[in-house]
Parts: structure tokens; sequence; C-alpha cells
């Protein structure tokens, strides 16, 4: 398996507390990985510095074995990584199909296209494409988001994020606020971005859930990388004993 | 899949992969039905009703001096100036943004302008064109003094223009004394008396920026930031709009507005109206929220805001043809814009419900 | 927002005023709504009257004093106007009430130069422009001007102040609403010009600026009290700047030792006229103002000439004369029914 995103020995301080003290991560090309940690583990921060909203103290991050500055999420937008956040950043007021392509905005050919008019049929076509190959129930392109159903609304944001995402792609708790049946819907759409090639890494506390959806799963504690297991060699207890340090790992588990 | 955001036009852009290219038509031929339905349910619709409903009114109460060429020139060149300014308005509150300040900027531009011109001297086109640059651009640099105290200083955007609101009148009535200046070239004034297919230039002067800043705000890129950073200010910071130098464009376009607006009305009334301008910020923000757009940003439209403007306007007129006491007047706007903007709230609890 | 801090007529009423002078013209209104459709269908004149701003005494009791006579002589007859003393809002009542085509536009201008096209146009139109307590720049347009005469006001009112000092030396404070109007100006400039002649020993303070706050008025004249112990009197150019001062003067317990010289009425003026506390104050006759112009509309439909300018008198009010009949008809009204 190729490695997309390599972090090594990151470190974050706020002032006297260190959340990341030397972490290290891998993401494989269409895996998904779940990163998982207790309350306070670094597993935010961890995502912050890898989709360049912070800058780390020190460490070096990689991407496709070249070592990279990601500098704004912009640029790690650019370089091809996307982040679902928790709270999924979508404009309640505007269209499925608008929140798609916020700051990607397609325009009309031509003279048209330097005015910078939208090409909001082509925008809405491909968005209700993306939405329709993905299996997702979002279908009225006009309809605000904010009359979309808690799944719908996750589902809009995960296909935003899927369709610019071609290295790497975060998911931070998915599925926190949905029901049973939408949460299916959720992984099944992580899957699906994984088999694309993308390597997909995924936040949750939901141990079921991560050993459902993930193939390699690291583990985070007091800012440090603690353990690696692949998904289908481990089970619920050893996660939780080495999230909590019930489990005593002086070395780090290799997988 | 990813092509970096920019101006590549759809055309060259690769298709996503589909499966489903011909439910995805299917859906798309069902959406035309939504988007009626929709358009028969928002604000501007029902805004416009009210607004025929009063024309109608008035043309049954006295149709021979409500409905004759002097009136309806009456309510337009009365309304155009609040246009001009509350279009600029209209972007600013869809973003989340607001400027109470625009009243006090147009005396300023207003002054400014009259001092331009008549320091200049003549009455040719020279001295009015340097006249509208002089009072577009001090328009534009309260705008972005208002820009630079929100965006920069984090001063919230209702202190920062009220504090505008009285120090940029305060700064015209230092400059004037608090007199009206009357040094205005006679072809401004001819300019601002003067008729095109009945209606006067100023009119169309309003209609021409409603029409381009209209169509600006529903049809480009620079109108849909507008709408996302009203709506969710962080999703526009993570999607990479440059949340701030958006707003800052938008407090400049509101300042620019009232300043053309300032301009327009020394051609209007031949005379800075130094004293007249102390509740246009009422009007203007009554019209735009008439027309439907949200208080808390993320939703409006511009046809909404002319009819907002009209509204207000035709009903003060239509009320003096009306004989009725003046005091009426102001009751039944306030009345009406309650009565909007409680249907409005309706309307939205009854969507965000379905 | 202080849309009428810079009412140059400076006659800004209180809030109370405000809420009597419109229970006073929903009274005006309502009677001449219903007789405008009655005058209409009769083929007689109609006028409406257009103040410089609405809720105002002095332009209220014009109307009372227009809307009297116009029932007297069978005319229809109303008020029609803006809330802001402003042209950009006097303006489009102008053009809606020209549309209507009265006979006769009675008219109390928010600015002598800006406010002729739209009266030219209504005059054009066969509409007669009579014009009540201030001139158009250009004569042609309006077949007369009913006004008191300020710099006359101001003088008598120096006359008073003189008469209150007695040639005592000391301060005087004029309290005036904003620069640059001329009725105050003029109002300011007939006492000033008295004194300076009659009574040099007076020394005027530099003019304080109120923007027709009566509590700037009051808060102005206790801190001239302070600053000056040699403060022999006041005077005031409008209602709100009297009304402040006399409360200043009250809570200073300065009433007496300070003489208060006022312009124009309010209920609490006149009761500072009756107990004393206003030594004398000016007072105009827009009540007569009202029933001239309607007179004269009349007139003037009938194809009769009317006297280009009219000057109205004024009237010097005193806790002696206060309840003389002729000092009464002069005192603004909240209500026409009196």
């Amino acid at each position: 398996m190729t490695v997309v995103l390599e972090a090594r020995d990151v470190v974050k301080r706020y002032g006297h507390v260190t959340a990341l003290n030397g972490a290290c991560f891998q993401a494989h090309e269409g895996e998904v990985t779940a990163l998982i940690g207790d309350n306070g583990a670094g597993k935010s921060t961890f995502v912050k510095v890898l989709s360049g909203v912070i800058a780390a103290d020190s460490g070096e991050i990689a991407l496709s074995g070249a070592k990279t500055d990601l500098g704004s999420p912009q640029h790690a937008k650019r370089l091809g990584i996307e982040t679902v956040f928790q709270d999924l950043a979508l404009a309640p007021d505007l269209g499925p199909a608008d929140n798609v392509f916020v700051g990607r905005e397609l325009f009309k050919p031509g003279w048209r296209g330097r005015l910078r008019i939208l090409d909001k049929a082509e925008m809405r076509r491909r968005a209700l494409d993306a939405f329709v190959s993905m299996g997702t129930d979002v279908k009225d392109m006009h309809a605000p988001v904010a009359a979309l159903s808690g799944g719908q609304k996750q589902s809009v944001a995960i296909c935003r994020s899927v369709m610019w995402a071609n290295k790497v792609l975060f998911l931070d708790e998915p599925t926190a606020a949905l029901g049973v049946r939408q949460t299916r819907n959720v992984l099944r759409l992580v899957k699906h971005v994984a088999e694309r090639g993308v390597a997909v890494i995924l936040i949750s506390h939901n141990m079921t859930e991560v050993l459902e959806a993930a193939d390699r799963i690291e583990v985070l504690r007091l800012g440090q990388r603690v353990a690696q297991y692949k998904a289908d060699q481990t089970n619920v207890e050893e996660l939780v004993g080495a999230m909590t340090g019930a489990l005593d790992l002086h070395e780090e588990t290799q997988p | 899949m990813n092509v970096p955001g920019g101006t590549t036009s759809a055309a060259d852009r690769p298709e996503p992969a589909s499966s489903a290219a011909q439910a995805t038509s299917d859906l798309l031929t069902e959406d035309w039905r939504r988007t009626l339905t929709r358009t028969l349910n928002v604000s501007p619709t029902y805004m416009f009703g009210v607004l025929l409903s009063v024309f109608i009114a008035f043309t049954i109460i006295n149709p021979s001096a409500f409905t004759s060429t002097g009136n309806l020139q009456n309510i337009t060149e009365t309304a155009a100036p609040y246009l001009v300014m509350a279009v600029a308005v209209t972007y600013l509150m869809i973003a989340g943004g607001l400027d109470l300040s625009v009243g006090s900027v147009l005396v300023f531009a207003n002054v400014i302008a009259a001092k331009v011109m008549g320091a200049i001297g003549g009455n040719g086109t020279f001295p009015v064109l340097v006249g509208l640059l002089a009072g577009l651009g001090v328009g534009a640099g309260w705008g972005l003094f208002n820009g630079f105290c929100v965006t920069k200083l984090r001063v919230p955007a209702l202190i920062t223009t009220l504090g505008t609101l009285g120090a940029v009148l305060g700064a015209a009535d230092l400059l004037t004394a608090g007199n009206d200046i009357r040094s205005v070239p006679l072809s401004l004034i001819n300019f601002g008396t003067g008729t095109f297919l009945g209606l006067n230039y100023i009119v169309w002067i309003a209609i021409g920026v409603t029409l381009v800043f209209g169509l600006m705000l529903h049809l480009t890129q620079f109108g849909r930031h507008t709408y996302i950073v009203g709506s969710n200010i962080e999703a526009a910071r993570r999607a990479g709009v440059n949340v701030d130098r958006h707003l800052f464009k938008l407090y400049a376009l509101s300042g620019a507005a009232a300043g053309l607006a300032g301009f327009l009305a020394l051609g209007q009334f031949a005379s800075t109206t130094i004293s007249g301008h102390s509740t246009d910020v009422i009007i203007v923000i009554t019209g735009v929220v008439l027309g439907g757009t949200s208080l808390f940003g993320g939703y409006g439209w511009m046809i909404g805001t002319v009819i907002g403007i009209l509204i207000p306007t035709t009903l003060n007129i239509g009320l003096v043809i009306a004989n009725v006491q003046p005091f009426w007047q102001q009751v039944a706007t306030g009345l009406i814009l309650i009565a909007a903007v409680y249907l409005d709230q309706l309307k939205r609890r009854s969507r965000e419900r379905t | 927002m202080k849309e009428e801090s810079r009412v140059p007529y400076l006659r800004r009423p209180g809030l109370g005023a405000v809420a009597l002078a419109a229970i006073a013209a929903g009274g005006i209104a309502a009677s001449s709504a219903s007789a405008s459709t009655h005058a209409r269908a009769a083929g007689k004149y109609s006028v409406v009257y257009i103040p410089g701003l609405t809720g105002n005494p002095f332009y209220s009791t014009v109307a009372c004093g227009a809307a009297v006579e116009a029932k007297k002589l069978g005319v229809s007859f109303s008020m029609q106007g803006a809330p802001t003393f402003a042209v950009n809002a006097q303006t489009p009542v102008v053009n809606a009430v020209a549309a209507r085509h009265p006979t006769a536009i009675m008219i109390s201008n928010d600015d002598p130069k800006a406010m002729i096209p739209p009266l030219l146009k209504a005059q054009e139109a066969g509409i007669k422009i009579i014009n009540i307590d201030g001139d158009l720049a250009e004569k042609s347009i309006g077949i007369t001007n009913i006004q008191s005469n300020d710099t006359l006001g101001g003088q008598e009112a120096g006359q008073e102040m003189a008469k209150l000092t007695g040639g005592r030396s000391g301060t005087v404070l004029i309290e005036d609403n904003s620069p640059g109007y001329l009725v105050s100006e003029q109002r300011r400039d007939g006492l000033i010009g008295y004194l300076k002649k009659h009574d040099p020993k007076v020394k005027i303070l530099p003019i304080t600026y109120t923007n027709n706050e009566v509590s700037t008025a009051a808060s102005d004249v206790r801190a001239a009290a302070t600053a000056h112990s040699d403060l022999i009197g006041v005077y005031t150019v409008e209602t709100n700047n009297t009304q402040g001062a006399l409360t200043g003067l009250q809570a200073a317990h300065l009433t007496g030792k300070v003489k208060l010289i006022g312009f124009d009425t309010s209920s609490p003026i006149v009761a500072g006229i009756r107990s004393g506390q206003v030594s004398a104050d000016i007072v105009q006759y827009p009540y007569g103002e009202g029933m001239i112009g309607l007179q004269d509309a009349v007139m003037a439909a009938q194809g009769k000439k009317v006297p280009r300018e009219q000057s109205q008198p004024f009237v010097v009010a005193t806790k002696a004369n206060i309840n003389t009949p002729k000092v009464q008809r002069f005192i603004y009204k909240t209500s026409c029914s009196a």
C-alpha cells in the first residue's frame, strides 16, 4: 500500500499545554484509516495540523512522499486534502449544489466567464450527479440546506469533500448526530470514497463503527501515537485498552 | 477530480464519474416545477401583491390624480435615491452586515460634491464630472472606514455605523457650519430635472444601478460569495472566500452608493440637503427588509428591494393624494413593515419544518 | 436619531406637544376630509396647507386659523406635510398635493430656493401659491407672503431686555438652535443691535447652540450662570430653548435674579409667563397667518388682487397682559377647538 499522508514527530503546544508530543501518523491510498483516542488525546489538534488549519511547532508532514508545508486550509485543498468538519460548514440558506461548489464555482464559457457569471445549471447537474452516484437521497437542488434532514446535510458535506478530495479526506465524527440508518449510509459512502483511491481518515469515538468501516486503526494517547492495528486483527477491548492506557504499551505496537 | 478553483469554465472541466445520467436529468426536470412553486412562495412575490393592491386602491380613490404622469414621476423621483442606497445595503445585509450611516454619508458626499463643483466653478460638464467622482470617492472612503472598523478592529457593524452615522454628519456640519450650499452648476440642475421617456434622468440612473447590481448579485461569483458570507461566515472562510476583503468591498459599495445618491440629490434639489436625510437609513432598511432580505443575512433578492422601496413611497404619496391626515402615513408604513416581516417569519418557519 | 433637531424655525415642540398637536391635527383632517368631499361635489374651492413639518404647534396653529376661516367661507381645507423639516421631504408632498389640483396651496417652505421648482410646477398648473411665514427667493411664484418681521421681533426683545436690566452692567446669554438660519439670525441680531445701541453696558456672551434640545438649553443656562456670576439676562429664540432655559433657571433657583426673555409659546412657557418666571415673551400670530392665508386664497380664486407682502404683528406677553383677550389670541394652539 502506498503511503499518501505521513506525519512524523509532530509537536504542538498551547501555552503550557502540550497537545501533540511527537505524534506520528500514516494514511494509505484506498484505505480507511481510523484515528481514535480518548478526549484530550490530541485528535482534533492533529486533524487541524494535518488539514492545514493550524501550524505545528515542529515535526514533518509528507504528502505522497514529498515533505510539504500545508500552510493554510486553502493550500491543503489545492494539494487534494479535504476535511468534513463536525459542524459541516454548510451555508444553510443555499442549496446543496451551491454548497458543493462554494469557493469553486463553475463559470459560463466565453465572455460571461470573464464576467464571473456562474453556470448554475451545470453546477446543479454535476452536484446532482454526485449525489446520485454516491447513493444519497439528496434530490432537490433548490431547497435550502436548512430544509434537509441531518443525514442529508451530512451527505452534502461529504459529497462536497469527496468531489474535490483526490488524495486525502478527513471526516471528523461524521456520524455523531445521526440515526442508525443514516449512519449506515454515511459509512457506506466512506468506503465508496476509499475505493476510488482516496486515503480516508475517519475520526470517531464509536469503536463498533470504527471496526466496521476502517481498514487500519491508529490510536492516539497523550499527544502520541501509541498503537496501530489492522481492523480485522483487533477488537473493541484492545482498542479501549490502548486508548485509556490500561494496555501496557512500552513500544508502539506494529500491525 | 480536483481542479483548482478559479476561472476555469465548466466546459473545460472533467466530468465527474457518473452512472446515473438519466436519473439526473429526470430530477432536473422535476426541479423546474419546484422552482416555480418556490417563486410563488417567496417575499418579493407577496410584496409585489401588496404593492399592486396599494396601487389599485389609490387608483380607485383618485384615478385622475394618482395615475397622472406627474404623480408617477413624483413617486419614482422620490424613490430613486433611496433605491440607489438600498441596492448596496441589500448586498450588505445579505452578507450579514449593516450600514446605519448611509444617510450621513449621503449628506457628506452631498456637501463635498457641492464644494468641489463650487471651487471649480462654471456650469459645464467638467465640474459636474469632478463633483460626481468626489461624491463617489468620499462615499467609498467612509465605507472603507466602516469596513476597516468592522473587519480589522472587530467593532460590531451596528456600533461602527452608529458611530459614523453621527460622526459623518458632524463632519459635514463642520465643513458648512450647518448652512446648505447652493452653488450647484446649472448643467447638473438641468440634468436633475430633465426627463427621458417620461422618467427623470435620476430615475434612469437608479434603474441602471439596480439592474447592474441586481444581475451581479444573482448571477456572478461576487453575488454568490455575498450570500455565503451571510449564511455561514465560517463556511465561507473554509471554502477559501476572503471574507474580510469581501466585506470591505461591500462597505465601500454601500458608501459609494450613498455618495452617488448624495450627488444625485444635488441635481434634484439644486442645493445640499443637510438636514433632510436623518431618516433615510430607516427608509432604506425598511425597504430592504420589506423586500424579503433577512436581517440575519444569507437570504434576499434585489427585485424585493425595489418593491420594498416602492411600497412606503407609494403609500406616503398616495395617502397625501387621498387626503389622509399626515401622521397616518408613518403609522401605516410602520405597521406594514411589521406585518411583512411577520409574514416572512411564518413562511420561513414553515419552510424549515418541511 | 434627531430628525427634527435642525428645524430652523426654532419651534420644535416637546413630546407632549407633538401628541397634542397630533390630536389637534386629527380633528382638522377628520373634519376637513369630510368637508373636502362635500365641497368638491359642490364645485367649491379647496385649499391645502403644507407646513414646514408636521406636529409643530406653530404650524398647527396656522392650520387652526385657516380651518376656522375655511368653515366660515365654505371652503374645503386640509393639511398635508412631512415629519422632517427638509426640502427632500417637502418636495414629494408638494408634488402629491399638486396632483390633486386644489384651488390654492398655502405653504411654509423648507427652503426659499430649493422649493422653487415644485411650487413653480404647481403654479404653472394653475394652483395659487400662498407663502406662509417665509417667501421664496423667486417673487414671481406665489401671490403673497404672510410673515412676521423677525428683526422687529428681536428688537422688541432687546427693548424688553433693556427695560429689565435697567442700565445695570452684566452679561446676557443667547440660546439658539443651530447656526445658519435666517429667521434665528434676524431674531438674534435684532436684540444684539438694540442692546449695543441703547444698553452698551451689557456684555453679550458667545451664542450657545442647543440643537433644539430642551435639556441642552437647560444645562447651558446653568453652566453660564455658574461661569458668570453677573449673568442678568437670558434670551431664547424659540419654544424649546425658552422652555429649557426656564427649567434650567428654576432648577438653579435663579428665576427672578436672571431675567428670561423668550420667543414663541407652549403651555410651560405660558405658565412661566403667568408666574413671572418668564419676564417677557415675543409671540407671533400664526393663527392670523392661517386666517389671512385662507382669505387670500378665496380672493385670488375670485380674481381679486392680494398684496404681495403682508407683515404680521408680534405681541409681547408678560405677567401683566397674559390673560387679556388681545394676548390670548396670539397664544399657539395645540387644539383647534378654542
